[in-house]
Order: C-alpha cells, then structure tokens, then sequence
C-alpha cells in the first residue's frame, strides 16, 4: 500500500513503550497477588495436614540436614550455630530455587490464558514470584524461630535483612523472568534446572563456610561472585554476625540492581511469541 | 469508509510456518533430519486489507484456506515472513475449545480472565452475575471448566474476554458451538464493540450468520484474497465457487453422495487417507495402562502428545504410538453432538492443514453415535478432501464392556443425538460385536480390529484367533505399541460369536453373541445384575439432583470387575450374595465419595 500510514497505529510485534507496558502492569497488580494466594492455599487442600504443611516443610528439612551435615558428618567445623547457619542459607536458597522453577514453568501453564486474553505477559513470572514470596512467610517463621531457640538475641544489626530480603526479591525476579522466557520455549529447562540449582548449592556455602573449606583465594573469589553466596553470606553476616566482606555487599547490591532489568528486558522482548 | 479511522491494517502479509514444529525440535529430530523433516506450509500468501472503527468484517473460505493463521498472525501469536501488520491495539482472538485454567472452577476462571484483563476484584465481584447470565452457566459454574462442554466453554470464554469492550475481537468460529439464544447475545455485544469504535473479525463456515452480522466480507483460498465486498454478493460468488470446484473432484471420491456440497474440497488432498481410532468404553482403561507404562520410553522416542480437542487423548496417543504419524488429533464428541460437529467442521479440520494424513478418535464414536454418527463424521472427512476412510476399532474383552456399557449408558438423557430408539439399546444390549458391525455398516472404506492381548481371559481367545487366521500369536507380556494385533473385522466378529458360547432356556449351549444381561447371567446372578442395575441408577439420579450431571461419566475408580468377578465361577465357589453385593457396592460409593 502506498497510501500515508493512518495515525494511531502501531505495528505489531513491536512492544509498546517500557513506560506504558510498565504501567499496564501496575494496573493489574491484583492479578500478581490474587492469583497466586488462591493457588498456594490450594496446594495441600487435599493432604490431611493441609497448611501445616507450609511450616512442617522447612522445619523437616532443616531437621534433615541438620542431622546429615551437623551430627553425622560433622561439617560444622567452627561455625559455633550451625543450626543458625544452616537454617538460612538452607531456606533463602530454596526460596530463590522455587521462584526460578515456578518462573521458568509460568508460561507454558498458562497457554490458555495468554491465547484468550491480552494482558502484560510479565504478571504471569512476577505472580509466580508473590506466589513462592508469600508461601516463604512461614519459612521466615521457622528462620527467625530457629534462630531464637539456638541462643541469637535479636539485635538492630537483624534489620539489615530487610534490605538483604528486599535484594533477594530482586534478584529472584530478575532471574526468574530469565527463566521464564527460556521456559516457554524450552520446555526442558524444567528437567534441567533442579541439577543446576543443585551444583549452585554446593557453590553457594549453603551447607559450609566456604572460607573455611577451600583454601585457593581465587576460588573462593569466584564463588563470591555468585548472588546466592552474596546474599547468604550477608543474611548470616546480620544475623550471625560471621564475616562479610565489602565484596559481598556489592555483589548484592549490584546483583539486585543488574538483573531485574536485563530479565524484564529480555522477557519483554519477546512479549509477543508467548502462546504461539 | 475512507475517512472512517482505522483500527487495524494488513499490509501484503505472508505467513509461512513448519508442520511439525508445535514443539522445538527433538535431539531425534535433529539427529535423523530426513525422517521427520517439517514441511514449510505457506498458509498466508500476501493478504491486505484494512479494518475500520465500527466494522465487522467476516472471513469465508474452505478449511486450509489460511483464514485461522491469519488470525493467530493477527494477534502476534505467529510471526509473518513479509508485510507488516498495523494496529491500535492487539486484538483478542476468541477460538473454539480455549480455556484459562481446566481444573478450576468457571467462576475461579472468571476472576483470573477479570484481573488480566486489568479489572479490580470488587468489579469482578460486581459483574459476576452478569458474565455468568451472558454465558448462561449457572449450575456449572462452580464446577472445574474442564467439565464443561464445548458450547459452555466458548460461552464462558466469550463473555470473560467481552466482559470490558474489546478494540478489535476476532472471533474463529467461536460462535458456532453455541445455541440459538447465546447467538442472538453474543450479536448483541459484538453490536456493543461496535458502537464503541471497536471492530470484530469473524471466520465461520456458517454463511447465514456472516451474511446478517458483517458489514464486509473476505473470501480467502489456498491463502489468497479471492473476494473482498458486499457480504451477499461476496457469499454467493464463494457458494457458487464451491459448487463448480465440488463437481470437478467429486467424481474422484470413493462416496460422493456423501459429500455436501457447502465446503469446498481442495484437489491436492485427495490422495490423503484418514483413519479414525475408535474405541469402546471398556478399552479405554488398558490404553490408559499401556501409556502409563510406555510413556517413558514413547518420550524417548521424540513421539509427542497430540493436539488435544477433547477429554481424553489415549485413542490419539496409541495410534500416535503405534504409526508413527505425521499429526494426530484427539477429537471427543462429548455429550453435545451439535457443538462437536461444529468444532469438527472448522477447527479440527483446519488445524489438520495440508499435511495431516490422520483423523483420531476416541471411544464415543463407538459406542455412542453408532452408525449414523460414524456415517456423518465420516462424510466431514471426505468433504474435507480425504478419499479414503478407515476405522480402526480397539477391542476388549466383551462381557465386561457389556456391563460397563450400561452402567455408562444409564446416564442416556444427553448421551445420543440421534434417536430414542438407539438410546435404548445402549441401555439395554450393546456388545463388542454390535459396536463392530456398527462400524462395518458405516461407509468406511476399510473397518479394522486392533486386540489388545493383555487380559489372561482374553488370551486363549485371541490365540484361537491367531490360528485361525494363520497370524503369529502375540506375545502376551510384551504387548505394547507394536504388539497390537490387527485383524479384519468381518473375521473377527466371526470367530467372536463363535467364541462365545451362551445357553438357552434348556441349558443347550447355542453360539452367538449374547445381549450384556445374558452375558452377565450367565457369569453372574440375576440379582447381582439387577443390584448394579440399581445402584448406578441411584448414582446417576445422585449425580442429576446435585446438578453434577455434567462429570457423569461413571467414575473411573468404579469398575464393573468391582461389582462382580469377570471369571467364571469356579465349581467349588459359592455364588455372589445379595449382601455381599451390597457391601461391594456400599464401600465402593464410600471410596468414590471420598475421592
């Protein structure tokens, strides 16, 4: 067609500006909270403890390796809570792990949806993670609980985990709408990342002080790089009070800053593609 | 119309996509690239026009005709090679069979279709009553949408996605499946977009409906524009088109009385072969079994899950199993004939472009539209352009399917669409042989049996059979994908009457097939029949007062090898009590009650 393009169109499969996708967003802040609350209190309907379950959980798994790690194989070796020390890193771990898989499967789960109505893709990775958020609370619950019965006394220096949770979120997020774009395409990205997750644990000093366990500087440089490592080592650091170097906060911090924009930036490049 | 403003333009747009590429490709794939090579269709082939604020334009063609790409292409769902599309807003696309959230109840979907379209809970709550009065859902709106049937979903669904105005809506055939009254409603709030500078674009094969809701109309074949104009003058060019290019090819197809002359069939498909995998009520729990067992290793062999239009996919899948088959659909009738069919008509069939060679389907086609119901589906294949039409029938073993048949059929009131009368013989006497000479009374070209050896009852039979008709026996622990047996029908129902002894009133044993009582009887007491008889009519009226009517299949955990052992009784076995029968049946309600 020669003819001049008539005002207020768009093409298609151009995203609309950052700002208004943005905004469409906020006004559909409900769907991000409403939809994931309802899925979570459905999850254990059936199971005969039904929500207990969201506090037994933690707590068995705490248990577990605190028996595995703590008793029998005894890497405590001078971590003078290991309890405390586990029951952190064991439990912010598992919430970043959650929100990644939950994200990397939020589009393929709701095809239907995506195909009958327009909305910003986006809420469905962001209500995957006020999903995992708001299923965390009672693992906080059992954080803080655990932390008072092996002797911590609350200080002001806990108040730093507001900022340290606040840079987790943001990192989850960031992450996980990485993986919610690779997940729509690549349905196999849900077989394989509970064996990355897996070598991140190990890389992370969930289960040991790496400082304590590696001698090799460089090493243990690297390993610092990661957030998951950035961000226990800080949340034991306000709580624990075991060292954390300057390092550490600016990985958090840069981490927190870098990744939710490149991941809603790469999400929304594709915007479109999701459903087809 | 020209100073009219214009919501969306298409502009030369071609849309070209890969067959087999619904999933990425395979390790499989990539490694064996000339086994399943994905063949380019070029469904869209440089389509332009403009769509105006207030306009409702309508798409005719014949199925293949690229009306359905053009619309996914429409709303960004696939990518088009060349041209550009332009639009105000991105259009919502309603189409047929679509849900949000299967297993959560209409109203829960409701909410979740409301926020996304960026409503607040307290005007959702507001609206609540209004949607679910527009989709006319009211006892089921509470039940999980997977229930539901296919008219109730596209109800449901186009009154969530019009629930605030669209700007531009896209309609495929979504109107089709429901009924006269939902017509008249969904016109009145396509009049309501309208009015509100908003536009619609409607593909549907129903010709009156287009000629009295558009304003415009696009006749679209072998993804080009052929007329663009006046709905009536537009309509009855493509009517006339079809009759010509009916009477060039019908010559050509093994049954042409039972083409109809409304669709246009495409030359080029003619040498495509269809076959329909039917099955019975009793077959579909080993075909579950069989995939349940064999799924891993199906994976493993890069065989995918078909496209999926129904409730159950199993028949889909073991023929997807067994053939190795370019494109599989899962097409269940359901309890509602007229909003299948049309499902069928546009949907199916155009999802089946070009490349399809098989037409899937599942046990209904058996046993509930009988020969009729098979005659019509097999007269859509052949319109659709396949010259050759096959079943493919899956059989167990027959007493038990006798008595599951009827426990199933009691809930008859929506079960037939054709007539009373057959409706009562399902109730009364159906059998794997009737099923069968059901099937060979149909105008399929070729009727075949699968057999599934699984059941150690079933053995010695189908290796009398075997030798009989001089086949290998199977080898009964390996059954499996490749393991069926596939054996002529007429043959079949043969040896099957000659199998099965029954006795008459003198105890003489006469050979035949016996109706489900006679074979109940003669393994089982009479009350132990008349006590299901009852029982599952209680369920049933359970079902009916609850409003549930709509999940009334027989649940699967109740199983007619529940009420009574399928083996003959053994000389020193006492018969089945009336109580005991009762407290079989009493712990099996408790069971399915509980779950």
């Amino acid at each position: 067609m020669t003819e001049p393009l008539p005002p207020g169109l768009h093409r298609l499969g151009v995203v609309a500006p950052f700002g208004s996708y943005l905004r469409e967003i906020w006004d559909r802040r409900e769907f991000a909270v409403v939809v994931p609350a309802n899925d979570i209190r459905a999850q254990n309907m059936d199971t005969v403890l039904g929500q207990v379950w969201h506090i037994l959980n933690p707590t068995v798994m705490i248990a577990v390796y605190w028996v595995v790690f703590g008793v029998i194989l005894k890497t405590n070796r001078g971590v003078d809570n290991y309890l405390g020390f586990l029951v952190i890193g064991v439990l912010l771990f598992q919430l970043t792990q959650r929100v990644v898989q939950e994200c990397s499967a939020a589009v393929p789960r709701n095809e239907g949806l995506i195909r009958s109505i327009q909305f910003p893709r986006a809420l469905l990775p962001l209500s995957s993670l006020v999903g995992q958020t708001i299923a965390f609370v009672p693992a906080l619950g059992v954080l803080v609980l655990t932390l008072i019965v092996t002797g911590e006394v609350p200080s002001f220096r806990w108040l730093a985990l507001l900022p340290i949770f606040a840079a987790q979120a943001l990192i989850n997020m960031g992450a996980g709408f990485i993986a919610a774009r690779l997940g729509a395409r690549l349905l196999d990205l849900q077989q394989i990342l509970p064996h990355l997750f897996r070598l991140l644990f190990y890389i992370s000093g969930v289960l040991f002080s790496v400082d304590r366990m590696i001698s090799n500087e460089t090493i243990v440089r690297l390993i610092a790089i990661n957030p998951m490592y950035s961000i226990i080592t800080a949340a034991r650091w306000a709580v624990l009070g075991t060292p954390c170097s300057p390092e550490v906060g600016f990985s958090v911090a840069g981490w927190a800053l870098l990744l939710p924009v490149v991941g809603v930036l790469y999400f929304r490049a594709n915007e479109h593609r999701y459903g087809a | 119309m020209s100073d009219t403003p214009i919501t969306v333009r298409v502009d030369d747009v071609h849309v070209t996509f890969k067959v087999y590429e619904d999933r990425p490709a395979g390790i499989k794939d990539m490694l064996q690239r000339s086994r399943r090579k994905p063949r380019l269709v070029h469904a869209v082939r440089g389509v332009s026009f403009d769509l105006y604020e207030g306009e409702s334009l309508g798409i005719v063609g014949s199925n293949g005709s690229g009306k359905s790409t053009l619309l996914s292409a429409l709303t960004g769902l696939l990518p088009v090679d060349s041209g550009e599309i332009w639009i105000r807003s991105r259009p919502t696309l309603l189409g047929v069979g679509a849900v949000m959230r299967p297993s959560l109840s209409g109203r829960r979907n409701i909410i979740i279709g409301g926020l996304a379209l960026g409503l607040t809970l307290d005007e959702i709550t507001d609206s609540m009553e209004s949607v679910i009065d527009f989709a006319d859902i009211h006892d089921a709106i509470d039940l999980p949408m997977r229930t539901y049937s296919s008219g109730m979903r596209a109800r449901l669904m186009f009154s969530i996605a019009t629930s605030t105005i669209p700007e531009v809506l896209l309609i495929d055939e979504a109107l089709a499946v429901g009924d006269e009254a939902f017509f008249r409603r969904s016109r009145d709030r396509i009049d309501a977009i309208r009015a509100s500078a908003g536009s619609v674009v409607i593909v549907s094969h129903n010709l009156g409906e287009l000629r009295s809701t558009c304003d415009r109309v696009i006749w679209m074949d072998q993804g080009r524009v052929v007329a663009e104009g006046d709905p009536d003058e537009v309509i009855g060019r493509y009517e006339g088109g079809i009759s010509h290019v009916g009477s060039a090819t019908g010559g050509t197809t093994a049954k042409p009385k039972s083409r109809t002359t409304r669709h246009a069939a495409s030359p080029q498909r003619l040498d495509r072969r269809a076959v329909l995998h039917v099955g019975t009520a009793m077959t579909a729990a080993p075909i579950q079994r069989f995939l349940a067992v064999e799924e891993d290793s199906l994976k493993r062999q890069g065989v995918r899950s078909p496209t999926f239009l129904g409730r159950r996919s199993h028949y889909a899948f073991a023929a997807y199993a067994n053939e190795q088959v370019a494109e599989v659909l899962a097409i269940d009738p359901g309890p509602d004939w007229a909003a299948w069919r049309a499902t069928f008509r546009s949907e199916v069939l155009d999802a089946m472009d070009d490349d399809a060679d098989w037409v899937v389907s599942s046990e209904e086609f058996g046993t509930r539209l009988g020969s009729r119901g098979l005659d019509e589906i097999i007269a859509l294949l052949r319109d659709a352009g396949f010259a050759r039409v096959e079943i493919v029938a899956y059989v167990q073993r027959q007493d038990r399917l006798a008595a599951r048949m009827h426990l199933q059929s009691l809930d008859q009131g929506h079960l037939n669409p054709f007539d009373i009368d057959e409706d009562l013989e399902h109730s009364g006497r159906y059998d794997t042989a009737l099923a069968l000479q059901r099937m060979q009374a149909t105008s399929a070209d070729d009727v075949l049996i699968r057999l599934f050896p699984d059941r150690p009852n079933m053995t010695p039979l189908v290796h009398d059979f075997c030798d009989t008709i001089g086949v290998d026996r199977p080898v009964e622990a390996e059954w499996g994908t490749d393991r069926l047996l596939n054996v002529p029908a007429a043959e079949f129902v043969r040896q099957l009457n000659a199998a099965l002894p029954r006795r008459d009133q003198d105890g003489n044993l006469i050979p035949g097939i016996a109706n489900p009582a006679e074979v109940l009887k003669s393994g089982f007491t009479e009350e132990s029949f008349q006590l299901a008889t009852k029982e599952s009519d209680a369920l049933m009226a359970r079902y009916r007062e609850s409003n549930e009517w709509v999940m009334a299949q027989v649940p699967e955990e109740l199983r007619v090898e529940d009420y009574f052992d399928p083996r003959p009784a053994p000389e020193n076995r006492p018969p089945l009590t009336v109580d005991d029968a009762v407290e079989m049946t009493a712990s099996l309600w408790r069971r399915s009650a509980k779950g």
